[in-house]
Order: structure tokens, then sequence, then C-alpha cells
């Protein structure tokens, strides 16, 4: 057992642990608040194996706006004060089951399969240039620069969207 | 790189580690006289009337929207920068579109009033 | 020969004896370096905390000067065991917890803003060999704890059980996040200049200083950091008064000491941070050579530009908060986009030319983007300009009281 094994064990079964916390528990913010321990143990992940530019951008855009977004929103459309709803419905017992056995499935077949399961080999870019090969990769033509385009368009679409919703709330406040 | 990462690890584990040492050193020190006065909550010295209710502003919502779009805008954008110096003229074109077509959408944010603080 | 050779290099001299001590021991080097890095985080965390003192205690007495009276000067020759004595003050205070409070994010709210900082100090370059972390991601890096430190501020809000305090925390992660994205885009165009996010490239690649490239972006940076931090003139989180003291209303003793801690370190990490990405860090004459030099050259720039901090502090009226706020979306962020997109444009097309050529067409660009922002905003604060109501000659209410009537009223 490397170190690194040790590590990943750990960050995975606390990200895991977290994950579930985020849906069961009832008060509202304390799951956001597991949400961002799973976030970072996603950007802890990340990081271990090696891909530091997305354990950066995990830590900068999912905890440091979406996180804080979710938690406006909240705010924004219950009254925190007093919340106190059943997490769980009557059927709980046979889902347990049905998913315990689907994530033995899936399991079982992922690591069996010799597409995904391959050790972690070495990162043929080291340093600053993995970031360059990212970057030309992602502006060349022949590459990603489509998606690249379309990305921005996505965005404009959720600016825009999000603004006009959220302006028609606070017009209709203002009256 | 594995390296530089651990040091951060070890460096968060040890900045987190520091004040709550020093936070659980005040607290054994300190004295400790709870009352029903001082462990009521601050409301400008009054008792508060009606059970608490906060009226939430969505320009605050509008602020965090705003800036996580440009967020993650310029996260695309920092790989560019980096390879900055292997791209062609017509790849520099490329990210000003990116950027020219979210400016768009930010000047729709400022016209529709989405910015100014009520 | 060998005292001169420790001493202009005395860190790295420790680090080869610890070496050698362990390697005595017979540790495997995974371990070597894992026991190194554990000693050079605790020291440099427990460094900069200590530090703050100093801090608290120059800033209290710069203030006092520039508000024309002393600072601290009772305790102590010129008042310099002032901040030990408030620390020893702050420690054996009680630790009042309101009723109602929610136990997990209460505690961690000031651990998280004092360690967002702290994680700052990792990866800034000291000198040539000195540094923490030589991150291939630093610049990220330091935006992400950014935004720790607005979840330190909401959870505080959120923890206190107190609508004043969650509104103050919203109000000042509001401000915290809508300036982070004019420092995000002028860390955009200098990763254009320098071709790499590590801070260690960055300040290693600054022969001619980045200031110099981008005036108007180190100008930026510099209110953005100010602002994020939450000083004066943005300081509305912490002195609103309706606001009572903002999102740490409820917290006493030792944990509001953390917060306070974070305020002022934060000034200071700015300004290394600042130094190291715009006036070149530890680099200086002879600071390769002699590497102990380079840290001292960083400690003199980065003095500079936190007295900057604190002279505009002491100096400059509270901004309101939609005036604030109208200065990031309105002025900074377009200024800083269009500086972005001219400045990616133009070095493209000047790339093969001479240094100082393109020096001299960086620095035209800047004056000239700022003159054209400045008019710009001069233009539509012309438009808004109010109706004069009232002229001198208009009567004034007069009071009652016959001692204090006169003829012209008042």
């Amino acid at each position: 057992m490397t170190p690194l094994q040790i590590v990943f064990i750990l960050v995975a079964l606390v990200t895991i642990l977290s994950a579930i916390f985020v849906v069961s528990f009832r008060n509202i913010f304390h799951a956001a608040l597991w949400l961002i321990v799973t976030l970072m143990g996603v950007a802890i992940i990340f990081a271990l194996l090696e891909a530091s530019f997305f354990a950066a951008v995990q830590i900068l855009v999912y905890i440091g706006a979406i996180a804080i977004v979710l938690i406006f929103a909240i705010m924004l459309t219950r009254n925190i004060m007093s919340d106190e709803e059943m997490q769980i419905n009557r059927s709980w017992g046979i889902v347990l089951l049905l998913v315990l056995i689907f994530a033995v499935i899936f399991i079982s077949q992922i690591s069996s399969s010799d597409v995904i399961n391959t050790i972690l080999i070495p990162l043929e870019f080291q340093g600053q240039e993995s970031i360059i090969a990212f970057g030309e990769g992602l502006l060349d033509p022949a590459g990603y620069a489509l998606p690249f385009e379309l990305a921005s368009l996505l965005l404009l679409g959720a600016l825009v969207g999000g603004v006009y919703v959220a302006m028609d709330k606070k017009g209709g406040e203002k009256k | 790189m594995l390296n530089q990462w651990m040091y951060i690890g070890i460096f968060f584990i040890i900045a987190m580690f520091l004040p709550a040492v020093a936070i659980f050193l005040a607290r054994i020190l300190s004295p400790k006289k709870p009352t029903k006065i001082k462990n009521s909550v601050y409301e400008c010295g009054m008792e508060t009337y009606n059970p608490t209710w906060i009226q939430f502003k969505i320009q605050y919502y509008l602020y965090g929207l705003v800036f996580l779009i440009f967020d993650v805008e310029i996260v695309f954008l920092f790989p560019f920068a980096v390879a900055y110096g292997k791209l062609a003229l017509f790849a520099v074109v490329e990210a000003i579109i990116f950027i020219l077509i979210l400016l768009g959408g930010y000047l729709y944010v400022w016209r529709k009033d989405a910015l100014t603080w009520q | 020969m060998k005292i001169l050779e420790f001493l202009s290099d005395p860190i790295i001299g420790i680090e080869k004896w610890i070496v050698q001590l362990l390697e005595n021991w017979g540790v495997a080097p995974e371990w070597q370096t894992f026991i190194l890095y554990l000693i050079g985080a605790a020291i440099l965390g427990t460094g900069a905390l200590l530090f703050t003192l100093i801090l608290i205690w120059a800033e209290r007495k710069i203030i006092g000067r520039l508000q024309d009276r002393l600072g601290p000067n009772r305790i102590g020759p010129w008042g310099i065991f002032q901040p030990i004595a408030d620390m020893l003050k702050i420690f054996i205070k009680e630790h009042i917890i309101p009723d109602g409070v929610d136990p997990i994010p209460y505690h961690l709210a000031p651990i998280i803003s004092v360690a967002s900082v702290l994680l700052l100090w990792s990866v800034v370059p000291f000198s040539d060999s000195v540094r923490g972390s030589n991150l291939n991601v630093a610049l990220l890096f330091i935006l992400g704890v950014g935004g720790l430190g607005e979840l330190g501020v909401i959870l505080a809000g959120w923890g206190s059980n107190n609508k004043f305090s969650m509104l103050a925390a919203f109000r000042a992660s509001a401000q915290m996040i809508s300036y982070e994205v004019p420092m995000a885009i002028v860390l955009l165009a200098i990763v254009i200049l320098s071709g790499s996010m590590a801070l260690g490239d960055i300040v290693k690649l600054q022969t001619i200083a980045y200031i110099f490239f981008l005036p108007l972006g180190a100008f930026i940076f510099f209110v953005a950091s100010i602002a994020e931090n939450g000083r004066a003139p943005f300081d509305l989180a912490e002195a609103e008064s309706e606001l009572v003291a903002g999102f740490n209303v409820e917290y006493s003793g030792l944990k509001f000491g953390m917060f306070y801690v974070a305020d002022f370190l934060r000034a200071f990490t700015s300004a290394v941070i600042f130094s190291s990405i715009f006036l070149g860090g530890w680099r200086g004459p002879g600071a390769e050579q002699i590497p102990i030099l380079g840290f001292v050259y960083l400690l003199i720039k980065t003095v500079i530009v936190w007295f900057l901090g604190v002279w505009i502090r002491g100096s400059l009226p509270r901004y309101r908060v939609d005036q604030m706020m109208a200065i990031t979306w309105k002025f900074l962020t377009p200024l800083a986009l269009a500086l972005f997109i001219v400045i990616a444009f133009v070095a493209k097309l000047i790339e093969n030319t001479n240094q100082w050529l393109q020096v001299l067409i960086f620095l035209v660009i800047n004056v000239a983007l700022f003159v054209v922002g400045f008019a710009i905003v001069r233009k539509f604060e012309k438009e808004k300009e109010r109706k004069v109501v009232s002229t001198k000659k208009r009567a004034l209410a007069q009071p009652t009281n016959p001692f204090t009537q006169s003829e012209t009223g008042g």
C-alpha cells in the first residue's frame, strides 16, 4: 500500500460519505455544506491524478462560485429558520437494494474491463507543458475550437436566461 | 507535481490546525459564565417580536450569477493565455470572439439594470 | 568561506543539514521530503501568524499618524508590546456562544478564514531557491482560495443565527465575489505576457517588471485586492451602522481575534502577491547569486505596497454599497476586459520586435485605455448631475429660542 493509495482511499471515503450526507440531511443548509466537502474531495482526487489545472478549477469554480450561488439560491427560496421535512419516502428499502445490486454489477464490470481499468501512467507532459498542450488543443481549429465557441454561447444563454428570469422577479418586488 | 500538491495539502492541514489549536487553548483559558442574557442573540438590544424571516434581496443572486459566468469564462481563457506563445493570430481572434460573445451578454445584463444595487 | 556560503542562503543550508541528519537516521527519501515539507510548512504558517503582531502594531501607528494622533505608545517603547497585550487580552476573554447557533459553521468559520489567508503563503517564491510549492497553476490557486475566504464569511454569517449578521455576511461576500472578476482578468493578461501560471516562473521571467507592461492592470489588481480584503475605502462590511459589527457580531474572544488576524494578514499577503506578480518579486541586483538578498528585496517591495494600502485606508472615506458595486461592475470589469482584448491582439502582432519597443507600445495602450475609460465615466457622471435646488437666499427654519435668533436666521 503506497502512501498514494492510502490517501486516495481516505479521500474517496470522505467524498462518498459526504455525498450520502448531501442527499440525506434534513437541514438544507447542512446539505449544502456537505456538498462543499464533496467538491473538495473531488478536487483532491484531481490533484492526486496530477491534473493540477482541473483541481484548481474545481476549487475556483465549484467551491468558489457554484457553491456560493447555491447557498444564495437556498437563502432566496426558503424560509430557512423552519424547515423540517422528511427527506426519505416509504420505499427506501427496495430502492437501497436495487441500488446496491446495480452498484455491484457496475463496479465488477468496470474493474474487469480492459478499456477502463488501466494502471495510472505518468503524464507525457510535465509542469506547464500540459497546460500549454491543453490550450493549443482547445483553440486548434482541427481540435476543439468549435466546442470552445459553443461553450461561450452556452454561457451566454445561461447569463441572459438567468438575468431575465431574475429581473422579472426583481421588477415584481419593486412594485 | 505531486510533491507540490503534497506541500499544499500539508500546509492546508497546518493552516487549519494552528487557529484551531489557538482557539482551543483560549477556550480552556477563558472563564465560562454563561447567563441567559449573555447567550441571547444580538438584536440591537431588543427582544425579537416575530419569528425571524429574512427579506433576501435577489440582487445577491444576480451578482453571484454574473460572477459565476465570468468565472467559467476566465477559466476557459486560462489555457489560451498559457499557450499564447505558440498560437497563431487566428487562435487569438477565436478567443477574442469568445470574449465578445460574452461581452454582448454582459451589455445586456448592464442595460437590464441587473448590476445596480437597489 | 563556509560561513559566507551559509549566510548567503541560510534556509537552504538548514535544509541540507536536516536532510543529512535524516539520512544518517536511515529515513527513506519520500519520508525525507515529507518531513522537510512538514517542518517548512509549520515554520511558514507560524511565522506568518506571528508576523501579524508586528503588522497590527505598524498599521495602528501609521494610521494614528495619518489621523494626526500618536498610535499606541504606552506599552513598551513606541507601544511595541501593544499587540502582545491585545493578544493576551483576547486569549482570556470568555467565549460567549449565543443560543441556537449551528455549531459546525459557527466554529469552522474563523478557522477557514485564517486558513484561506495562510494558504496564499504556500505558493509565494521567497527567493531563487526558497519557496513553498512551485505549483504550476499557482494563479488559479490564488483565485480559488479567495473563494474559500468568501465561504468563511458566509459560514460566519449563517452560523451566528442572527438576521443582521447573515445580511452583513451576504453583503460582504457579494463584495468579495464582485471584485474577484477584474482580478482574474488582469491575471489573464499577466499570463499572456509570461506564458506560465506558476508564480516562480512569473518572477523569473520578469527581466522588466510587469508593472511597466501593464500599469493599468496593476492599478486594477491593486484596487480589487484592497476591496476583496474588505479594507477602507471598501470596508462596508465592518463599519456599517445599520448592520452593527457585521458578520462577526456574535463572535467573542479569540474567534473574533482570528477574523481580525485574517483581515490584517490578508492585506500583507495581497501586497506580497502584488509585488511578486507586478514588481518582480525577489528580483533585484545580485539576487541570483546571494539568495538572501532576494528575500530582502521582496520584503522591501512588499512593505512599500502594503504601506500604500495603509495610506489609502487612512485617507479615503468609505464608499456606499451601490457606489462600490458600480465601481467593479461598471468600471473595473469592462476596463479589464478591454485591456485584455487589446493586449491579446496587439501582443500577437508585435511579438517578434524588440523588447523595449514592446514595453513602449504596451504603456501607450494602457494609458490610452485608462484615459478613454475615465473620459467615459466622466461623461456619464456629467449626465447625472442634479439640478441645483436652492440658492443661498432661501428662508431658513427659525428656531424659537430667543438666544439663538439672529437677523439672517440660523
